[in-house]
């Protein structure tokens, strides 16, 4: 970071102060933007620097060059500008940037205007040179910013061209001070001010006309001009020769500007052009002399367009325009002589730790086996540091070839390109890589340093092809790699070796070992916490989290959760957790399982914030996980109306897109069990077959959650054999795999089945194995859905464990109990509606939007008989029209 | 854009800023300087039309040559 780039540029003495300009800049301060849009050399910097200084006003500046391209870079700057005003100011928001793993832009940037309401006193924040971002991402960010930012901070843009950013709309909400080069560009008036008073030139009205009018008020031309006059007798007459030459103004001055200098001033200014910034040491280097911090001052004295970067005067830059002029005069010199300076720079900056801006020179003149040499010493902290878009830039602008001979940055490259989905392009640069660091591991003259070196690369690499392949899918090539990273890395570097467990903890479950890769999951954990990476942390532990409850192991899944998630509030971070999409599996999983254990007015509240989260999130088959578990907590809230309401949008994202059949599974069983749980037993038939069900087919691990409401199903309607096959079958698979949540539900089906087929007894021991199990963790959604078909059975278990003693715990029975009672009350207002059977058909009626005589004629009764049954159904669904009636009835399920 | 094209600039600019206008020819008629070249794709013209901006050049017109 240049900190240079956050420093207020100071102007020379012969500023003019313009108040009006001031006074438009002042109605700012009620305002979100400042735009100040005008081409180069209209001094857009000095008004605003100047109307800051004469007010004091306190100020985070950031003047932007073109490698802040990079959403990291640019944020870094911005947090660390602010950070001067209060330095308390972004802290987590830079640690979490600046990891090779970071939460989206817009997490980030929330985080930031949490932190920015904490600031209660009134600042700027300037983005100079505004115009040099071009990353759609930042425009997108400061959008955002602009949107969210607090009251007291204005945002102040200063650039050559409109940015594309929603000016308009702040047009319209009176958000908005314009100031444009109409306003800026120096009148007759203020030239006569300029040239006279300040410059101590001696000009008529009719030159200061005349300069107007050839210059059109343009400060950088007027400034030109001056010191070209500089040692000129007669004024006017260069006016009038400057205002009868047709060529390109600047040329014109610039020529008249260099023939007053030394040559060795001369030679200064043209070979120090290419420099974006320039300090004595370094134009000393350059030039071979040793008293350039003389001539940076002396040419700051006489307006030679050079300003300070820092207090101290150790850094200057020309201004840019002045520096183009100069650069287009070097440029007609031999290219080998400006490459020599180019590279000359590329060594000073090398040497003086500041590679950045060596690779910067090194890409400028084309040589590109020089960047990637240098890039491939810096990649590493680059990608640790979060600078993805500048690793991605740079790996995009050089020759693939030459990227392919520098294993360092192949890996890093390659790994961006992975997370970028660009799965195809990364796929080679790993495979050179991969081959650069075998051949110095198995040649014998390597040094013994050189080859642990390259053994550590190698771990990383693996562990980026392992990553690749697990997302493609192909789980030998993931599993092999996952080995060779295990082999190659160790704990000395936490990050990394967490990174191995995790890779292996991928194709494990890829392979379905669900216990190894938990097992894994758990190591990068211990080593992802070692590495203090939030984002690591919380990505593997998500993952972990998922799987272990997919696994039934729902109290360690959940414990999981909610350590998650006191870790990132004990660090700060709890914002992130709410607006981060990677988070919504986490609140899903939670709701999940407080449903399971009919906790549901808790699972409500994390499963909003889980739908939330995922509307962002681009993955379907998550979606439908999400809505699914909201159905099914609504529907456990006795709100049947928005259940069908979810399962319906799960229903639309399945037939538009592709979702995974464990997603899909999931949906069906709970689709099939509403339609069961309407009595639409019909409709459930047919969705099961369209869905393909059958009793007798094979079952994997994926699908067979659908069947146990398909085995429900067949009991209902009396398929008793098939019924029995199919859970049989169900719950061998359940043992087998050790899903105590299956074996519960599945006993509760066959306490089902045994009581429809007349076997009392053995309906009760399977309903008592059940609770037996249920006892563990608290899960009761088995029991409580299927209460009406086993309330009798539960309270002859009631009466034997009164009597006799049962391994089920008390706790469990007084849960089950509370649980019930509260799934009572929610039916209450139904049962006390106390509907006659007329009533219902009545109701039935309405909704067909039939008239009430046309009622009157189906049921064969009077106009008032049905008046008075109508006027009783609303009475009894305390509503006041036919449809609320029909609403609520619908609702309550009746209809 | 893409294909030939002819940009045209306000004043007499010299032919030795062809360097700094990637692959355009310098031409000159009455007052205005003449711009024509191929223009690869829309960054290219981008960096063209950003390089007259900077350097505050008046753009006059742009145009696909027939």
């Amino acid at each position: 970071m240049l900190i240079t780039k956050l420093h207020i540029p100071s102007h020379g003495n012969n500023i003019i102060h313009r108040p009006e300009l001031s006074e438009k800049l002042n109605q700012g301060l009620n305002r979100k933007l400042i735009l100040v849009s005008a081409p180069a050399g209209f001094g857009k910097t000095t008004v605003v620097s100047d109307w800051i200084n004469q007010n004091k006003i306190p100020t985070s500046w950031y003047s932007i060059d073109k490698s802040d391209n990079d959403p990291v870079e640019f944020l870094n700057y911005i947090i660390t500008g602010i950070q001067s005003i209060h330095p308390e100011f972004g802290k987590r928001a830079i640690t979490l940037l600046n990891s090779p793993n970071f939460p989206s832009n817009q997490s980030i940037l929330s985080l930031l205007i949490n932190d920015l309401l904490q600031i209660k006193l009134n600042f700027l924040l300037v983005l100079d040179d505004f115009h040099l971002i071009t990353d759609k991402d930042i425009l997108e960010l400061v959008t955002y910013l602009l949107e969210h930012i607090p009251g007291n901070i204005h945002i102040v843009i200063l650039t050559r061209s409109d940015p594309a950013l929603s000016i308009s709309k702040l047009r319209s909400q009176h958000q908005l001070v314009e100031i444009r080069s109409s306003d800026l560009s120096f009148s007759a008036n203020d030239i006569s001010i300029l040239f006279n008073k300040k410059l101590k030139l001696k000009l008529s009205i009719e030159d200061s006309y005349s300069l107007e009018t050839k210059t059109e008020g343009w400060i950088a031309g007027l400034q030109l001009a001056a010191l070209s006059m500089q040692g000129k007798e007669d004024f006017s007459k260069f006016i009038q020769d400057l205002k009868g030459d047709n060529r390109y103004i600047m040329d014109y001055l610039m020529e008249e500007v260099l023939k007053n200098q030394t040559d060795d001033i001369k030679e200064f200014l043209l070979q120090t052009s290419i420099l974006e910034q320039m300090s004595a040491p370094l134009c000393n280097a350059i030039l071979n002399r040793n008293d350039s911090q003389l001539i940076l001052e002396l040419l700051e004295k006489n307006n030679m367009f050079v300003f300070p970067l820092d207090s101290e005067r150790n850094w200057f830059r020309y201004h840019h325009l002045f520096a183009d002029l100069l650069k287009q005069r070097l440029h007609l010199r031999e290219k080998a002589t400006v490459v020599e300076l180019h590279n000359k720079a590329i060594e000073w900056f090398n040497t003086n730790s500041m590679p950045a801006l060596a690779i910067e020179h090194a890409i400028e003149t084309g040589n590109f086996e020089k960047s990637i040499q240098l890039l491939g010493e810096i990649v590493e902290p680059m990608w640790k540091n979060g600078q993805h878009a500048a690793i991605m830039k740079y790996g995009d602008l050089l020759p693939h070839e030459l990227i392919k001979k520098n294993a360092e940055f192949c890996l890093y490259y390659a790994w961006i390109l992975i997370i970028s989905g660009q799965i195809q392009k990364a796929d080679p640069f790993l495979v050179s890589a991969e081959n650069i660091t075998m051949q110095i591991i198995n040649d014998k003259n390597s040094s013994k340093e050189d080859i642990l070196c390259n053994k550590k690369l190698l771990g990383k690499i693996a562990v980026a092809f392992a990553y690749l392949f697990s997302i493609i899918r192909q789980s030998e090539k993931a599993y092999d790699y996952s080995k060779i990273a295990m082999e190659n890395l160790s704990e000395d570097d936490p990050m990394w070796f967490s990174w191995g467990w995790f890779s292996i903890g991928m194709t494990k479950t890829i392979f379905e070992d669900f216990k190894g890769s938990i097992d894994a999951y758990e190591k990068a954990l211990e080593y992802g916490k070692k590495s203090e990476n939030i984002y690591l942390i919380s990505t593997i532990a998500i993952n972990l989290i998922y799987l272990e409850s997919r696994m039934g192991l729902y109290t360690s899944s959940y414990k999981k959760c909610t350590d998650l998630l006191k870790f990132m509030k004990e660090n700060g971070y709890s914002q992130i957790a709410k607006s981060e999409s990677s988070f919504a599996g986490l609140y899903s999983c939670l709701a999940g399982i407080e449903s399971m254990r009919s906790e549901f007015e808790d699972a409500l509240e994390n499963i909003k914030t889980a739908y939330g989260l995922c509307k962002k999130e681009s993955n379907n088959s998550f979606k439908v996980v999400v809505l699914t578990v909201y159905s099914i907590t609504l529907y456990g809230l006795g709100n049947l109306v928005d259940s069908l309401k979810m399962i319906n949008e799960a229903e639309e994202i399945i037939k538009q897109n592709k979702v995974a059949q464990a997603a899909v599974s999931i949906f069906i069983s709970w689709k099939g069990f509403l339609l069961i749980e309407q009595n639409n037993f019909e409709k459930a038939n047919h969705f099961f077959k369209k869905n393909g069900l059958e009793f007798n087919k094979e079952i994997s691990y994926i699908d067979e959650h659908e069947y146990c409401a398909y085995a429900l199903l067949l009991i209902l309607e009396m398929k008793f054999e098939e019924a029995e096959i199919l859970l049989s079958k169900l719950l061998i698979m359940a043992q087998t795999a050790n899903r105590i949540e299956r074996i519960i539900e599945h006993k509760i089906l066959f306490a089902i089945l045994y009581k429809a087929r007349g076997n009392k007894e053995k309906a009760l021991t399977n309903l008592i194995e059940a609770m037996e199990y249920a006892a563990t963790d608290n899960i009761l959604f088995g029991f409580i859905y299927n209460l009406d078909r086993i309330s009798d059975l539960l309270n002859e278990v009631y009466k034997i464990e009164a009597t006799t003693k049962t391994k089920i715990p008390k706790k469990l029975i007084d849960k089950l109990k509370f649980a019930i009672e509260k799934k009572e009350n929610l039916k209450k207002p139904t049962i006390q509606l106390d509907l006659s059977v007329r009533e219902l058909d009545i109701l039935k009626h309405l909704s067909e939007d039939i008239s009430n005589q046309q009622i009157a004629d189906k049921l064969f009764i009077s106009m008032n008989t049905v008046k008075t049954h109508i006027k009783n159904v609303f009475l009894k669904l305390e509503v006041n029209n036919r449809t609320k009636a029909i609403m609520r009835a619908k609702e309550l399920g009746l209809i | 854009m893409k294909g030939k094209t002819i940009i045209i600039v306000q004043g007499y600019l010299d032919k030795k800023w062809k360097n700094s206008f990637d692959g355009m020819e310098f031409s000159y008629e009455e007052e205005n300087t003449i711009l024509i070249g191929n223009i690869k794709d829309k960054a290219h013209l981008h960096g063209i039309l950003n390089q007259i901006r900077d350097l505050n050049l008046k753009l006059i017109s742009v145009n696909p040559a027939e």
